[in-house]
């Protein structure tokens, strides 16, 4: 009696998504008893049930109490699930397959989308868009995609991590626009290790990369439920833990990272503009303090003569060497964003502010530093804050002091080397198979419509395929006109 | 792996070979070219690409009927380990290069040692990566070599006269024993720049069905990296003479130095361009490495850390054998000389240079930290030991980068003897521009010796840029800059005008021009 195939598989994965129904129990009324007691002991699953008993549950039970509406088709069913209504089909007399089965279905409204539980995603904040973040459930999470994507295609592969914690863990993909290679290479990784348990999903992360040396993240991190489902569209794979609301994406390249989830909500110029500006941060973010140290011991003669007292000036009285009083800026910076980060909410901002303003006036004034170190240390600590993910936020501010470092023992040598080193270790990883400079280090990858959304973001009506991340025999996702259909 | 297939695209060998060579070509080939040709340089580069273009053609028709898999592994040990010797002593020569050019022009105070080391580990890390990732980074660092590289050609543009790459006489002359030379030059270029082997080599790290247009593709580097020699030496014979570049060894990077970009706040937009070339040698690094590599792997060294083992002796041993054998190796001893933060700096913005009972007396002017000036006087028996000399009385060295004019009083311009002195000390300090003005006084020295400047007069702001600003207005931003100048020392023009600047109490007054001839 039970549907198979995909619809079955489907309909197994929606337990969450209906799960809310049961609250036709809270309704004291007698005739309803049988009612609760058949959606209880059969929710998420959908029954064919005899004439008779779907004539007395029809006419007596159900209708009457809440919305009913008749289902004509298995093709209507599908997207009566998806909205989050339990389905009860009655079944016919006459004897048919299931696919092709004669038979009449009710739609019985009971949206369970969770709602009032689920928090603001505050890591990733936009400007525009859904403000809603993953919870800390991978089941709850699951639904959080499945409101914005209502497809069968939508699959979930559930499995268990940790000997002993036996923590949840899904990966949650588009079945006919991902790539099954990708697929199979991150499963196969889960079943490499065995482990006592996991608390987070950085835990997977680092059990799952191929090259453990290099600073840079291998998957993109979002605590987004729609940028979630951006990325399941564009074929890519969302890893969810259990007791983890952030969900990891694979595979992603280097510009996945500096990419927001409203550069695809505001109109192309602001969106491309944006990227730039990301671009130049990051450029920032790694190069200023280090471009310091050369100009200032190697290099001087590059600067505007103008600018050269300036200079002078403000390094005049300090006791120390420039590197040391780089570094000592950069440390101290880092030490009021590692203790603000620590500390509770609003306390936090307070020591940013102690931090930022009383102290960096304070060590210009007692010649700890110069003015311009401070401006510099300042400009370096916005652009970092300004990319967008976190990991590679951090793997750039380690990037930074190495450098520094560089510079300070071979000025602008060393800072061109230690990028030239930099750059090589970029070429030599990827993630799940993708460079990770992709696709400007691709041919493969940096086609026409790849173009179309990379350093320029093209007008949104002419995205018209998927990024190379998902199946490449299926990459058409917005159509005009005939095509449509 | 979907893309990481150990596979090299058409495009990424197109990167590959248009980098690996015209950084260091266009570095290289004009000096090159101009020692042996002379001014039939042109024609030798010309003749060179087009051989290369051809050779690499053949190379290419001939590699769909080789099959190096049924060679006789004796015979193919043999042939790539002659390759590998060749690549071997590109790579150390390359390396040289680079640490000659970053301790010139980069870093002079850092020793050879650590410059040579931090190249070896770039190497090296180069090495243990496979090529297909060499090629994805070549591919990346394209981009900013690109703007760098077009940059450097539209503004080196603007100075070109035709006339001193004596395309006339080129005509006139015809044949002559500068054929010999064109044949000298086609040679040494084969054999440093071009290596059609490379082309066989590379196409069979491509699949199958993509060789045609990878062939193409290493064709069309090659032509693309012939006319960037063509165009470098366009720019440096025709700004600075032929003459000039065959005096010289870094005519390019002395070609740089005289760059200034509109809108650019840099005092030395020069070194944007060097860092180009130091990074094109890195590239040439990468790509002969990948030869390399390529090369040990068929002679049966397939292991990525045994080839980066082999990479280290062979780099290391041939370092030092080459170091040993010439007056450099003396100076890899020496440990970290010294580094010299801005505010042990004091910036010089103006000399004047008079000549006095066979000793030079400099005056010279310092910007303050309020826009005005403070002058100081030395003597010194040979202007080579300016910077040496100030340093025995100053904790400060005496950084001359900021120079904007040099001023000559008439009695040293008239002795030709000491006006060569002078301008040999121009010509061989690193640190004065070639951009600087070059002017001369009718004033004695004395007559601004011991002046007390009050606040009214131009004394009392920076003299080199009053003075600098002055002359461009009366006689052009070009003709009195001392670059100018040397093309007069090495013949090419016959004069140049120099500003005259007459010194008053309270004024320096333009005062008209002064030829400036050989003699």
């Amino acid at each position: 009696m039970f549907l198979s195939g995909t619809y079955l598989e489907t309909i197994h994965q929606l337990d969450n998504l209906v799960k809310d129904c049961m609250d036709i129990q809270s309704i004291d009324a007698s005739p309803l008893l049988l009612e609760n007691k058949f959606l209880n002991s059969n929710k998420g699953k959908m029954y064919f049930i005899t004439e008779t008993t779907g004539v007395i549950t029809l006419k007596e039970i159900i209708l009457g109490f809440t919305d009913v509406e008749p289902i004509d088709s298995f093709e209507n069913i599908e997207g009566v699930l998806m909205s989050g209504n339990a389905v009860l089909v009655l079944e016919t007399s006459e004897e048919q397959t299931v696919g092709q089965r004669q038979c009449r279905a009710l739609k019985v409204k009971a949206n369970g989308y969770p709602g009032l539980s689920i928090g603001e995603a505050k890591d990733e904040q936009v400007l525009r868009g859904s403000s809603e973040g993953f919870s800390e459930s991978y089941k709850t999470n699951e639904v959080l995609i499945r409101k914005r994507i209502r497809s069968y295609e939508l699959k979930i592969w559930e499995t268990n991590v940790g000997v002993r914690s036996k923590t949840g863990l899904a990966l949650v993909y588009m079945d006919s626009i991902v790539r099954k290679e990708v697929l199979q290479d991150i499963q196969k990784r889960l079943e490499q290790f065995q482990i006592d348990g996991v608390t987070d999903s950085g835990m997977i992360e680092q059990l799952t990369d191929n090259e453990v040396w290099s600073p840079f993240p291998k998957y993109m991190t979002t605590t987004r439920p729609d940028r979630a489902a951006q990325f399941l569209l564009n074929g890519q794979i969302i890893v969810l833990l259990d007791n983890s609301p952030v969900a990891l994406v694979l595979p992603v390249n280097a510009w996945t990272f500096l990419k927001t989830a409203d550069d695809y909500y505001e109109k192309y110029a602001v969106a491309t503009f944006n990227r730039i500006l990301r671009m130049i941060a990051v450029f920032f973010s790694v190069s200023l303090p280090a471009l310091y140290v050369a100009i200032v011991n190697f290099h001087p003669e590059i600067l505007p003569s103008s600018l050269v007292n300036v200079f002078i000036k403000g390094r005049q009285e300090i006791p120390y060497p420039v590197f040391i009083e780089v570094m000592l800026m950069e440390i101290s910076f880092e030490l009021i964003r590692e203790a603000g980060v620590r500390v509770p909410g609003t306390m936090g901002n307070a020591m940013g502010l102690v931090g930022g303003l009383i102290v960096g006036q304070a060590v210009v004034e007692a010649n700890l530093a110069s003015p311009i170190i401070v401006v510099i240390t300042a400009i370096t600590a916005m652009c970092s804050f300004a990319v967008p993910n976190i990991e590679f936020a951090s793997a750039l501010r380690l990037v930074k002091y190495f450098l520094i470092i560089m510079s300070e023992i071979f000025g602008i040598f060393g800072y061109l080397t230690g990028i030239l080193l930099i750059f090589i270790n970029l070429s030599k990883i990827d993630s799940f198979g993708f460079p990770y400079l992709g696709p400007l280090a691709a041919e493969e990858l940096n086609e026409e419509e790849v173009k179309k959304d990379f350093i320029f973001r093209a007008p949104f009506k002419y995205l018209t395929k998927r990024t190379t991340f998902g199946n490449p025999e299926n990459r058409q996702k917005l159509r005009f006109g005939e095509d449509k259909k | 792996m979907i893309y990481f297939n150990e596979k090299i695209s058409p495009r990424q060998m197109f990167f590959m070979v248009l980098l690996g060579f015209s950084g260091v070509t266009c570095m290289y080939a004009t000096d090159l070219n101009v020692r042996y040709a002379g001014r039939y340089a042109v024609i030798s580069i010309a003749i060179t690409i087009l051989f290369a273009y051809l050779i690499t053609a053949l190379f290419l028709r001939m590699t769909k009927k080789l099959n190096f898999s049924s060679w006789n592994s004796g015979i193919k040990t043999c042939v790539f380990i002659v390759l590998g010797i060749k690549y071997s002593v590109l790579l150390v020569l390359l390396a040289l290069s680079m640490v000659s050019l970053v301790k010139k022009e980069i870093i002079p105070d850092v020793s050879y040692f650590y410059i040579c080391a931090l190249i070896f580990i770039v190497i090296l890390y180069v090495s243990g990566i496979n090529t297909e990732a060499r090629a994805r980074l070549l591919e990346v660092m394209f981009y900013p070599a690109l703007i760098v590289l077009v940059l450097f050609f539209v503004f080196g543009m603007t100075k070109i006269h035709i006339y001193r790459l004596e395309l006339g006489e080129l005509l006139k002359s015809g044949e002559g024993e500068n054929l010999i030379g064109i044949v000298k030059a086609v040679v040494v270029n084969m054999l440093l720049f071009v290596h059609p082997e490379m082309a066989v080599l590379l196409i069979k790290r491509t699949e199958q069905h993509r060789r045609k247009s990878a062939g193409k593709a290493i064709l069309s580097a090659i032509l693309i990296t012939g006319i960037l020699n063509i165009l470098t030496y366009i720019e440096t014979a025709g700004t600075l003479s032929v003459n000039m570049v065959r005096a010289k060894n870094d005519s390019v990077i002395r070609l740089i130095k005289i760059f200034k970009m509109p809108y650019i706040s840099f005092e030395r937009q020069g070194g944007l361009f060097i860092i180009f070339f130091i990074l094109s040698m890195f590239f040439a690094v990468i790509c002969v490495t990948s030869y390399l590599g390529y090369s040990l792997g068929q002679c049966g060294f397939q292991n990525q850390k045994v080839k980066a083992g082999i990479f280290a002796v062979i780099l290391a041993g041939g370092t030092i054998f080459l170091l040993n054998n010439s007056d450099y190796f003396a100076k890899i001893k020496e440990i970290h000389q010294r580094k010299i933060p801005i505010e042990k700096r004091l910036y010089a913005g103006f000399l004047l240079i008079d000549r006095e009972q066979g000793e030079y007396q400099i005056l010279l002017s310092f910007k303050t930290e309020y826009n005005g000036s403070k002058y100081r006087i030395m003597k010194v028996k040979d202007l080579e030991n300016l910077q040496k000399q100030w340093e025995t009385t100053s904790e400060k060295h005496l950084d001359l980068s900021g120079v904007k004019a040099i001023m000559l009083t008439d009695e040293l311009v008239k002795d030709s003897r000491v006006k060569k002195q002078v301008l040999d000390f121009m010509e061989n300090n690193d640190e004065l521009s070639d951009n600087l003005l070059l002017c001369v006084t009718d004033s004695s020295f004395k007559q601004t010796d011991g002046e007390q400047p009050d606040n009214e007069t131009v004394f009392d702001r920076d003299l080199g840029e009053y003075i600098e600003s002055v002359a461009s207005q009366n006689i052009g931003k070009t003709e009195s800059k001392f670059y100018r100048v040397s093309l007069v020392l090495y013949g090419t023009d016959k004069s140049c005008n120099l500003a005259r600047f007459h010194i008053g109490d309270k004024n320096v007054q333009y005062a008209g021009t002064t030829e400036l001839s050989v003699n």
